[in-house]
């Protein structure tokens, strides 16, 4: 039952993005929020493949640079391997651009979730991150071959609690 | 010779008192010229222009920095650890209009060196911005109180534990020290 009504949930959202044209910033933000929600909370991981350009560069904090989409699907699969309950709270997206020339985003989330999985701080400590774990990004959404791409993206988390939950 | 273009702070400090905030670009050019006027500048008494007196900063792990007081006491200690810190903008935007107020996001890189000394010790002379950058990220909250515009509201995240080694002193262990009192490096040169 409860597989169904979120199998049913990830099709929704799926068939949203599909069918969203990105033609102003209010579709821009309706996709960013139904992919971030499609990715952290149903893990459908593999969908980042979608979104972003294969030899994408994410800058992070600490300056901790992911290069290429393959480290990007590892480093998600990292934290929600730790955090398997994840649930993310947008709290507010900004978006200003239009279709021809692309769109800029930044948006302002929390993780939710609880250390239920190892990491590489070893085995689950079964602490929350509560309401503290803040995370920022900044990203630029471009059409390449006919496809909306994340180009370039600054993302930034609250690394030292989310080290501090995963140490107990 | 003085290391400030007057002229060029000047004009950052017109627009910042002339800027009307009618529409969305113009509250980005805004908020980019009064940062760097506050920092690069070192205006700081500018944060009085823009800041409400009960502002909330929602920093890393849920920490909260409110008030004025606690505002200028953070960027004062950040640019007395780093006297020749400047604000190097990646890029800035801003949503929303004239009547409900404007929310805009902000990513820059620190650039500047530890030569003053900060809540961790002395000055340890290391650089923020190496090969890839210490980057930070922000999203302010304009609204306007009392008929003026105020950012009620902040979200930051700092590049914390690359900016924690910055300001640290790198720890010699005392068995790389040489009986001769040089340190391993040194030793290995000198071998």
């Amino acid at each position: 039952m409860i597989a169904d009504i979120n199998m049913d949930r990830i099709d929704e959202l799926t068939e949203a993005i599909e069918a969203v044209e990105l033609k102003n910033v209010k579709e821009v933000e309706v996709f960013v929020r139904n992919y971030t929600t499609l990715i952290w909370e149903y893990k459908m991981i593999g969908k980042i493949y979608d979104y972003y350009q294969p030899d994408i560069e994410v800058i992070r904090e600490d300056r901790i640079s992911i290069k290429g989409v393959d480290k990007l699907v590892e480093d998600v699969t990292k934290l929600l391997a730790a955090f398997p309950d994840m649930k993310v709270d947008i709290e507010n997206v900004i978006v200003s651009g239009n279709q021809e020339d692309g769109y800029k985003i930044f948006r302002r989330m929390r993780y939710k979730g609880t250390n239920k999985g190892y990491s590489q701080f070893g085995p689950p400590t079964g602490k929350s991150l509560g309401n503290k774990c803040l995370a920022l990004s900044m990203f630029y959404l471009k059409k390449i071959d006919g496809a909306w791409k994340i180009t370039s993206e600054m993302d930034m988390r609250s690394t030292e609690w989310i080290e501090e939950t995963l140490q107990g | 010779m003085n290391k400030i273009n007057i002229e060029e702070r000047d004009a950052f400090v017109k627009y910042v008192n002339e800027c009307q905030l009618k529409v969305p670009e113009e509250v980005a050019r805004l908020f980019l010229e009064y940062t760097i006027a506050i920092w690069d500048y070192k205006l700081v008494g500018l944060i009085y222009k823009f800041y409400d007196d009960d502002c909330v900063i929602h920093r890393e792990g849920g920490l909260e920095i409110q008030g004025l007081d606690a505002t200028f006491g953070g960027t004062l200690s950040f640019m007395a650890s780093c006297p020749d810190l400047k604000f190097v903008f990646l890029d800035i935007f801003a949503q929303g209009n004239e009547k409900d107020g404007y929310s805009f996001g902000q990513a820059i890189y620190y650039d500047g060196t530890n030569t003053g000394y900060s809540s961790y010790g002395p000055p340890t002379g290391k650089k923020l911005t190496e090969d890839v950058p210490c980057i930070g990220l922000c999203e302010c909250l304009v609204k306007k109180v009392n008929g003026r515009w105020k950012i009620v509201e902040e979200w930051l995240l700092r590049s914390g534990k690359a900016m924690n080694e910055v300001f640290t002193q790198d720890q010699i262990e005392p068995d790389q020290i040489a009986c001769d009192g040089l340190t391993e490096n040194e030793s290995i040169k000198e071998r």
